[in-house]
């Protein structure tokens, strides 16, 4: 990999660490970046990008820290932002700085992950690339003269290399990749966008045939959306029965539970308590859980801890009960948890702290379904529900579909979501324009009653936290059922 | 500056050897600075260290016969390994019909983006952003508030813009924020190109303190229906920027993914109240939204996008505006100026003049909303109920309306605030608790 050609960086960090007895973390990071960005039919852009640069954290041996961080690596720079960070961590214990010497805990780690990609860049010429992605951007733009398409093809293929005092050197890849449409539907009088995507971690999102006729079925549920929504009325606000699909369950994971069971703000949380995380309270029916790890090939796989430490995968919530944090090293012991490797960083300018990588909602013994997830529709879900006597012919349910992101306060317990459309289920389902979907924390998971269909864990987003950036995953069952609850709203008119 | 002249002189060998490369420019930006965080009431902890960063990035774009482009992010190794990026740059060039060529600009404005006392601070590690974070650490603490976060971030940069026409800029600046926040409920920040005077730090400071307090003070109500809302500044910029802006941009008009069509912007249509103007001006000294020219070579300026609510122009870039037969405009970056023709009252007037609203000083979800239709559905998280024109305390409500329908609205109000450059806004809005 790129990265091992730094071994004389990361020899001499080691060298300057023991001579001023400072312990350090060294991370360095290689990426490249392939966008390919078409605008109805035509290519808006193309557009290649590298970042290639360390960031050494240095703690004194009282705890406290300083960071220094370039977009280049050479010896001359290491040793300068070697003594920059020193010079910082002198001066955060000048200042009454907060100090924190769990690191020194850690024990010598050493480790390779290298991913290999079945479908690398090249792979594909880039004209070839263009007239794949040309070919689907004109299959969803012919569907109607109202639609305009956006197609982009995101590939990044990034290494990181993480060395410590205490002799750790890990190396390991993650790349990702992404194809995704943004579909315009727009009237006289209104306009609509919808989103439709398949993630991977490399050009097989464009040259396996299977997930191009997945993500096409998603554009065409996607675009007949945004056509819909045009002349769909709002919903008036209130407390409903619920199915969402697996997107939604991973903005219920991630935004409601997943950010508030991460230990670095376990202080202000509502899952914590006198700062200590509240494990063993009952937050769900026994028959659910949440889980959080790396998967190898999903969108935010990440096998290494950005402090050079092996990402274990947690159960958040184990049959209902909180049962772990997501724990950094610095808050795990702090927290009360066990320490799980949570870091991660956006790039090495950044600090680490804790997040998420792919999140999704287990339910046991799940209602089977026989169709696709793509190839579902709001009449099939009333069907399915009827059939299994979750909801009455007369009793009001609305479906939320499609995921356009969230936001989460961990503070209050207070969290949000947003979906791309709601429909009524009945026989004949309406559909009503999009509208927020808001919880707190500690009584959404308890209205979860059921779950329909398999696993499917590939919704993805970007997550941001504390000005930092990463690549989020996850999901759920094809479909989760969340009774009437007065503390969970649809917003509307 | 060596990088880009060893660059410069790199792209013009090439060219000067290979002729199907008609045509470059790039932008490159060198910055170093410094930032220190507060989390938790505690200075340079594990997630908010000092830390000291430096980077060199920017933009390229190289023009090719046969209307073919490649566009690239820029790093420190571009001289070191030209051959291997002009490889990749070949590789990845594009054909494009409606690409644009080099501007030619007639003259760029001068414009002091450059603060001494910053480069000072950041060239003898000062120790200004620790005490500013002190400062406020204190004053918050002598308030009862409980929970204090906050951060400091200061840069001095060098931006080097050049073409192969033989166009060069080369500017310095100094970046400088910092923020305080009250109990994860309210925070307050300074965003500008100087090192902040005392004034303006203890308007942010004070400003955090009393707001989080008011917010400690939750009172039971149960909304729902109509009333008004009252968004603070901050809250109005960022639906100005997420409904308003966002589909003013020329490559969302052009390709029908905007609001609105280019035809809007030709026949002026009225799309906010007469009062209503929205504009930028890239060219006031110190200021976050300042830059003498874009990346393209376009000069900055003052440019009216909205006129007594009529649309005047997209935002235009070089491709767009060709395509739009337009002339390009400055891009807003970092603020923008909402403006009424009409008598602006105050903020305490606005409220005062209340019956039964809710002052909104943050919002969840907003990213999450489809800005080509104009509606949001939201929870404000961090509101404070008005009843008779009094404060009363905190509520939290899911807010629902029509954002831009509301500034067609004639009952529709605004009100300015010291220190802001634009007002806060109030309107009827649906609520539910």
């Amino acid at each position: 990999m790129r990265v091992d050609r730094y071994q004389h960086i990361i020899d001499l960090v080691k060298k300057l660490g023991a001579a001023k007895e400072l312990y350090f973390v060294l991370r360095i990071q290689s990426r490249k970046d392939l966008t390919v960005h078409i605008n109805n039919g035509k290519t808006e852009e193309t557009s290649s990008g590298n970042l290639e640069g360390m960031g050494i954290q240095i703690f004194t041996p009282q705890g406290f820290m300083g960071f220094a961080a370039a977009d280049q690596i050479t010896v001359q720079l290491a040793e300068d932002l070697f003594a920059k960070a020193a010079f910082l961590a002198e001066q955060s214990q000048r200042f009454q700085g907060e100090s924190n010497q769990e690191i020194f805990k850690l024990k010598k780690f050493n480790t390779r992950r290298e991913i290999q990609l079945a479908n690398p860049y090249g792979t594909l010429s880039l004209q070839e690339i263009e007239t794949k992605l040309k070919e689907i951007n004109n299959q969803l733009t012919i569907m109607d003269s109202c639609f305009s398409v956006r197609t982009l093809l995101r590939l990044t293929d990034e290494e990181w290399r993480i060395a410590r005092a205490d002799g750790t050197d890990v190396i390991f890849n993650t790349p990702r990749s992404m194809l995704y449409h943004s579909i315009t539907a727009k009237s006289s009088l209104d306009t609509a966008t919808t989103f439709a995507n398949i993630p991977g971690s490399d050009l097989g999102v464009l040259t396996q045939q299977a997930n191009i006729t997945k993500l096409q079925e998603r554009a065409k549920k996607a675009a007949n959306l945004a056509l819909d929504l045009l002349t769909a009325p709002k919903l008036p606000s209130g407390h409903y029965k619920l199915v969402i699909d697996y997107a939604l369950a991973k903005g219920l994971a991630h935004e409601a539970f997943g950010h508030a069971a991460e230990t670095d703000a376990i202080e202000s949380s509502i899952l914590g308590e006198n700062g200590r995380f509240k494990t063993g309270m009952m937050v769900a029916n026994t028959g659910l859980s949440i889980i959080d790890g790396p998967l190898e090939g999903d969108y935010a796989y990440q096998p290494i801890s950005a402090v050079g430490e092996e990402r274990k995968t947690v159960r958040i919530v184990d049959h209902g009960r909180l049962n772990a944090g997501l724990s950094d090293i610095f808050s795990a012991a702090r927290a009360g948890v066990p320490y799980t490797g949570a870091e991660r960083v956006e790039n090495f300018f950044h600090l680490p702290i804790a997040r998420m990588s792919n999140i999704r909602i287990e339910m046991e013994d799940p209602l089977t379904i026989d169709q696709e997830f793509e190839s579902i529709t709001p009449r099939d879900i009333y069907r399915v529900l009827i059939q299994n006597r979750l909801i009455q012919p007369d009793e009001p349910v609305l479906y939320l579909a499609g995921f356009q992101g969230g936001q989460v306060n961990p503070a209050f317990g207070d969290f949000v979501f947003h979906c791309s459309g709601i429909y009524q289920l009945a026989p004949e389902p309406v559909l009503y324009k999009p509208a927020i979907f808001s919880g707190k924390i500690l009584s959404v998971l308890q209205s979860v009653s059921s779950a329909i269909g398999p696993l499917q864990i590939d919704a993805i987003g970007t997550c941001g936290k504390m000005g930092q950036g990463v690549p989020s995953c996850g999901g759920s069952h094809y479909f989760l059922i969340i009774e009437q609850n007065p503390e969970v709203t649809i917003g509307g008119e | 500056m060596e990088l880009a002249m060893d660059l410069a002189d790199r792209l013009r060998d090439y060219a000067r050897t290979h002729p199907e490369l008609t045509g470059w420019r790039f932008d490159i930006h060198e910055t170093r600075g410094f930032e220190v965080g507060l989390k938790n009431n505690r200075i340079g902890g594990p997630y908010s260290a000092p830390g000291y960063k430096r980077s060199i990035s920017g933009e390229l774009y190289l023009i090719w016969a046969d209307q073919r482009f490649t566009s690239a992010k820029l790093d420190s190794k571009v001289v070191d390994d030209f051959q291997e990026y002009m490889d990749l740059w070949q590789a990845t060039a594009y054909c494009d019909p409606d690409g644009a060529g080099l501007f030619r600009p007639e003259r760029i404005p001068t414009i002091e983006l450059a603060d001494p006392r910053t480069q000072q601070i950041i060239e003898i590690q000062e120790q200004a952003p620790f005490q500013l974070l002190q400062q406020g650490l204190a004053y918050l603490n002598d308030q009862g508030i409980k929970k204090i976060d906050g951060k400091v971030r200061c840069y001095e940069g060098q931006r080097i813009l050049m073409n192969s026409e033989g166009f060069q800029l080369t500017y310095q600046q100094t970046p400088v924020d910092f923020f305080f926040e009250a109990n994860d409920c309210y925070g307050e920040a300074y965003a500008e190109k100087k090192w902040p005077d005392e004034a303006e730090i203890k308007r942010v400071i004070e400003n955090t303190g009393r707001i989080g307090k008011m917010l400690e003070n939750d009172v039971q109500r149960d909304l729902c229906g109509k009333m008004q809302l009252i968004f603070s500044p901050g809250i109005f910029e960022a639906f100005l920027g997420q409904f308003l802006l966002t589909n003013l941009y020329g490559s969302l008009v052009i390709n029908r993914q905007s609001r609105f069509s280019l035809d809007d912007f030709k026949n002026e249509r009225q799309i906010l109240r007469d009062d209503l103007s929205l504009s930028v001006n890239t060219l006031l000294p110190y200021r976050a939204m300042s830059y003498p020219c874009t990346s393209e070579g376009v000069p900055g300026g003052s440019q009216s996008f909205i006129e007594a609510g009529k649309l005047k122009t997209p935002i235009l870039g070089l491709k767009y505006a060709k395509k739009a037969d337009m002339s390009p405009t400055p891009v807003p970056s970092g603020g923008f100026f909402f403006k009424t023709g009409r008598t602006l009252g105050t903020w305490e007037e606005l409220i005062k003049q209340t019956e039964h609203g809710m002052i909104i000083y943050s919002v969840l979800g907003l990213h999450t909303q489809d800005a080509s239709s104009g509606h949001f559905s939201l929870t404000a998280d961090q509101c404070l109920l008005v009843e008779q024109g009094e404060i009363v305390g905190k509520v939290k409500a899911v807010i629902n309306g029509d954002f831009l329908g509301a500034l067609l609205q004639e009952d529709s109000r605004l009100g300015s605030v010291v220190g802001e450059d634009n007002p806060g806004f109030a309107f009827w809005a649906t609520v539910a608790g």
